[in-house]
């Protein structure tokens, strides 16, 4: 069977493509230096914070958004309440969290789980007064840090190696590697999506 | 047509190349919560105002802790205590557990909410007289991730996926468990 100069050219090609693509897929990153919350985020990249929070609360959230202002394009700058995109709230809440976050969408409705695929219109973020008063003004900044970074979209890194704030205990980041503020790794992921 | 063929790979390892960033975790259920952890049975048992094994009666209702435009919202179970190892909860009591059915922003898929029937090992803060939880009943809530194991066939199970006290209790029967806690107790 006779094959033709055109076919042959078309099946090295072919060969050449698999190959090709074959090496891009194994060179892709094996482990993810930053997470989304899901497709959701800010529509703007000028950001408003406010507090409701005890005053307690504002130094290590004022000094927490401050860092995130690292980022390439997306600025958080705090106002008077009302109208805001992000308000810090405080309380004896009870059990269980340090600090949690809450992302309204502009399609309505407020999330507390992932995946939040509509762009956001509000995000509220709380403070656990029982286990959150005592802390050294760092270790809450580490939190405020935390819980802004859910703001900006971004959502936990399954570990350490290398540390985020993002990892999904704040206070153990703080509190191992001495880092309340955001890594190149948590900006990275902020400035990929704003 | 073979040609055509082999634009398309072109075009599909283009698009390959250019999501060389992370993939973003849309696939999995998991919260916005930083949790507060405890990392030691001892720390737990000292930290806890009781600690009872109890049947989940039925849901009594939901608590709501207000602030803001996403208030903190509770579920509250009529509970039965089988045994109590430490503190005075009572033979029945109201328990408190973080999230509620159907409410997205009380909504925590690492810790699933009770059902009744179940059989679980709860480590309790006693928030009875605490402001926003006062209404004269005797209530406890239940103290974060840590502090709640399923009882299956005389076994324990972390309620949440997320405790980190899951290789020190999963698998162990209730009364090595328990034997662990009294010791702590004491």
């Amino acid at each position: 069977m006779q094959v033709s100069p055109l076919t042959r050219v078309i099946a090295l090609t072919r060969a050449v493509l698999l190959t090709v693509a074959l090496m891009l897929v194994q060179t892709q990153p094996t482990s993810a230096h930053y997470q989304y919350n899901g497709a959701g985020q800010w529509r703007h990249t000028s950001l408003t914070w406010c507090s409701y929070a005890a005053s307690i609360y504002d130094g290590p959230t004022a000094s927490a958004a401050s860092s995130w202002n690292a980022a390439l394009r997306l600025r958080v700058n705090q106002v008077l309440c009302g109208p805001e995109d992000i308000g810090t709230y405080s309380g004896d809440y009870g059990c269980c969290f340090d600090a949690r976050t809450v992302i309204c969408v502009v399609t309505g409705g407020c999330f507390s789980a992932i995946p939040i695929n509509s762009d956001y219109s509000y995000v509220q973020i709380q403070y656990n007064s029982p286990y959150m008063s005592n802390m050294t003004d760092q270790l809450k900044q580490a939190i405020a840090c935390h819980e802004l970074g859910h703001s900006f979209s971004l959502f936990h890194v399954p570990d350490t190696n290398p540390p985020h704030i993002m990892y999904g205990d704040a206070a153990y980041v703080y509190r191992t590697f001495g880092i309340y503020y955001p890594t190149i790794h948590d900006l990275d992921g902020v400035n990929a999506r704003y | 047509m073979r040609l055509g063929v082999a634009a398309l790979l072109l075009t599909l390892m283009a698009a390959c190349g250019a999501s060389a960033s992370p993939a973003a975790s849309d696939g999995s259920r998991e919260s916005l919560a930083d949790w507060h952890h405890v990392d030691s049975l001892t720390d737990l048992v000292q930290s806890a105002d009781a600690i009872a094994r109890v049947i989940v009666v039925q849901k009594s209702g939901e608590e709501i802790v207000a602030g803001g435009r996403a208030p903190v919202a509770f579920t509250a179970y009529q509970v039965r205590a089988l045994r109590v190892l430490k503190g005075e909860p009572g033979a029945t009591f109201t328990l408190l557990q973080l999230g509620r059915a159907g409410d997205t922003a009380n909504t925590y898929p690492e810790f699933p909410l009770l059902t009744s029937g179940t059989e679980v090992l709860v480590f309790l803060r006693d928030v009875s007289q605490l402001p926003n939880f006062q209404d004269g009943r005797r209530k406890f809530q239940i103290v974060g991730l840590e502090g709640a194991y399923v009882v299956t066939q005389g076994r324990m199970r972390s309620l949440s996926s997320e405790s980190k006290l899951r290789p020190v209790v999963d698998g162990k029967t209730t009364s090595e468990v328990e034997s662990l806690i009294l010791g702590a107790v004491r």
